[in-house]
């Protein structure tokens, strides 16, 4: 008797476990010039490269449509559900787009593709958290996200990539050097870590955050303009406007009390803006949205010599670079 | 005219713009210098080659003696020693076929300059501005790319150049208000902010800041704007403080630069 009602559990087990997993497959033709797009899928996403030409997708979560539905399809935001898994795939020239989810679930898709393929993943509507894992992609990897944690494990980019709430973690495996790339949030953590003997030139700011690093960063000097006094003029805040004040600029006597440290030089023929920086005695063009009076600065700084660009920018997060332990 | 005046002009010598006399001094060496001749026919041959080349990308080693050379007349002429990096260039795979043909004349006679004593201050700067030509046609062309990271490329060349055209402003503009990757749209701000000191490109920023959403680029501005002294931001900033649908970071943000700014 225990014996068939355990045998009866284990079949109502796989019945149900098979009505949870479902999959679809589908051959995909073409390599990095092939770009596949998530497009505002509603969905914790687990997107895996693998070494083979095929998009795979397997939905856990996926609940039946209601009775009335029966012979109908479910229309997302790209078209028809094509898949049976409330996915609609579709392809434009070379680009494959996967909308659709459900915000109404718990649903979540494992997702398989050709590991050269481009990734964009975009959701910027929903304010839903969902989560966003992608592991060992070797294309571009593009993401623009409002909410929701996001982690790349394994991949080389470039990767460039907005999250604003919600934490950004990236591994790489390599470094990829072909183009640069770029990490901002507004509001969270920022968490790289890299291949200790990679090269690359970054440029780091973290608003009202801080900086933490275990790399060995070279720091670049910022470009020291050499001005000629008599053309600077500087910003008077009771004349609301740059001018020459009279006898001249005496930046050590004027600039700290009357003035503000911002100034106008001709560079070449242009007109620019720098800032003093009273510590070192120099003007420099700094740049204007970092070296600010809220104490923000953008550092930059190579690794390795120096190599492919990266920006990383956070404004209410902190920034964490880590060299890989293995 | 001796050998060496009539090499210096020889990338001339397919010019409309050589004087008649000149060209008719050159044909009189040509008749008599075996050398030089010799030299003349090399260049006519190359001429016709550069014609044949038929409209497709040339192959990978010889786009990477073009953008070599364009790399180390930069460090030599343009830059004079600066540091920045510069891997980009070698990288950038899908070039015009337009580019990689002005590459190769630029390849052909600028090699040509270099290799002789004594080169003219005007040559350099024809050079410089041809350079500067391809670099803003390659930028605008790759403004265009679907992808993020080569669009980013693009916008991070802009920054190396000297002065903004019209067009590339135009783009750039363009790039900073409407394209759909938060992260080029950051880029862009950050080249723009080198120009503005220049009245125009100045208004042309606080139109732009009004007009922005995205709560990273709203507090690269506000800084911006605070480091300006732009009087002209305050009524934006005092509508991002009223607006409900701001980021609390970025009102506080505002209401600090408007305490700087008033």
């Amino acid at each position: 008797m225990k014996t068939i009602r355990n045998f009866v559990c284990i079949l109502f087990l796989v019945s149900s476990l098979n009505m949870m997993a479902q999959e679809y497959s589908q051959e995909l033709t073409g390599g990095s010039d092939l770009t596949v797009k998530f497009e505002n899928v509603v969905a914790d996403l687990y997107i895996e490269g693998h070494t083979g030409n095929k998009l795979t997708v397997e939905a856990t979560g996926l609940e039946p449509p209601p009775e009335k539905a029966a012979g109908l399809k479910a229309l997302k935001r790209t078209g028809l559900d094509n898949t049976g898994l409330a996915l609609n795939i579709d392809e434009y020239d070379h680009v494959i787009i996967i909308s659709g989810g459900s915000s109404e679930q718990n649903l979540s898709y494992k997702i398989g593709l050709p590991e050269k393929v481009n990734l964009v993943i975009t959701n910027t509507w929903s304010f839903q958290e969902k989560n966003l894992e992608v592991h060992k992609m070797k294309g571009e990897i593009e993401i623009n996200r409002q909410f929701g944690k996001v982690n790349l494990f394994d991949v080389t980019g470039p990767v460039v990539a907005t999250v604003n709430n919600g934490e950004l973690n990236v591994t790489f495996s390599v470094v990829n050097q072909e183009s640069p790339m770029s990490l901002i949030s507004s509001q969270s953590d920022i968490d790289i870590t890299l291949p200790a003997g990679s090269k690359a030139t970054f440029s780091l700011a973290a608003g009202s955050g801080e900086i933490y690093t275990d790399l060995d960063l070279e720091k670049i000097a910022e470009e020291k303009e050499e001005i000629d006094l008599g053309d600077l003029k500087v910003y008077s805040p009771s004349e609301g406007k740059f001018i020459s004040p009279k006898g001249g600029v005496r930046p050590d006597v004027l600039l700290p009390h009357r003035y503000n440290y911002t100034y106008q030089f001709k560079k070449g023929d242009i007109d620019t803006i720098g800032i003093y920086n009273r510590a070192l005695g120099n003007y420099y063009t700094s740049n204007l949205i970092y070296s600010s009076w809220f104490g923000g600065y953008d550092y930059k700084g190579t690794l390795n010599g120096g190599g492919v660009e990266i920006t990383i920018r956070t404004q209410n997060g902190n920034l964490y670079l880590r060299k890989s332990k293995r | 005219m001796n050998c060496n005046d009539v090499l210096n002009n020889l990338e001339a010598y397919f010019s409309e713009m050589l004087p008649e006399e000149t060209r008719k001094a050159m044909d009189d060496h040509f008749f008599s210098c075996t050398d030089c001749r010799k030299k003349l026919e090399e260049s006519i041959r190359l001429e016709e080659l550069i014609v044949q080349i038929p409209f497709e990308d040339p192959d990978e080693n010889l786009k990477n003696e073009f953008v070599e050379f364009i790399d180390s007349e930069r460090k030599r002429i343009m830059l004079q020693g600066s540091e920045r990096s510069y891997v980009g260039w070698k990288r950038i795979m899908p070039l015009t076929v337009a580019a990689s043909i002005l590459f190769f004349v630029l390849g052909y006679f600028g090699g040509q300059l270099l290799s002789k004593p004594g080169i003219e201050e005007e040559q350099i700067i024809a050079l410089q501005n041809e350079v500067r030509e391809t670099k803003n046609m390659m930028i605008l062309s790759m403004l265009k790319q679907s992808s993020a990271s080569k669009r980013i490329m693009a916008v991070n060349i802009s920054e190396e150049l000297d002065r903004l055209e019209p067009e590339l402003r135009e783009a750039l503009f363009l790039s900073l208000n409407g394209d759909k990757s938060e992260n080029v749209r950051l880029a862009a701000l950050e080249a723009l902010s080198r120009y503005a000191g220049v009245s125009e490109i100045r208004e042309e920023l606080v139109k732009s800041f009004s007009l922005q959403t995205d709560p990273i680029i709203q507090i690269s501005m506000i800084n911006m704007m605070v480091n300006l002294n732009e009087k002209a931001s305050v009524p934006v900033m005092e509508k991002l403080i009223a607006d409900e649908n701001t980021y609390e970071s970025v009102k506080n943000q505002a209401r600090q630069g408007l305490k700087l700014l008033l």
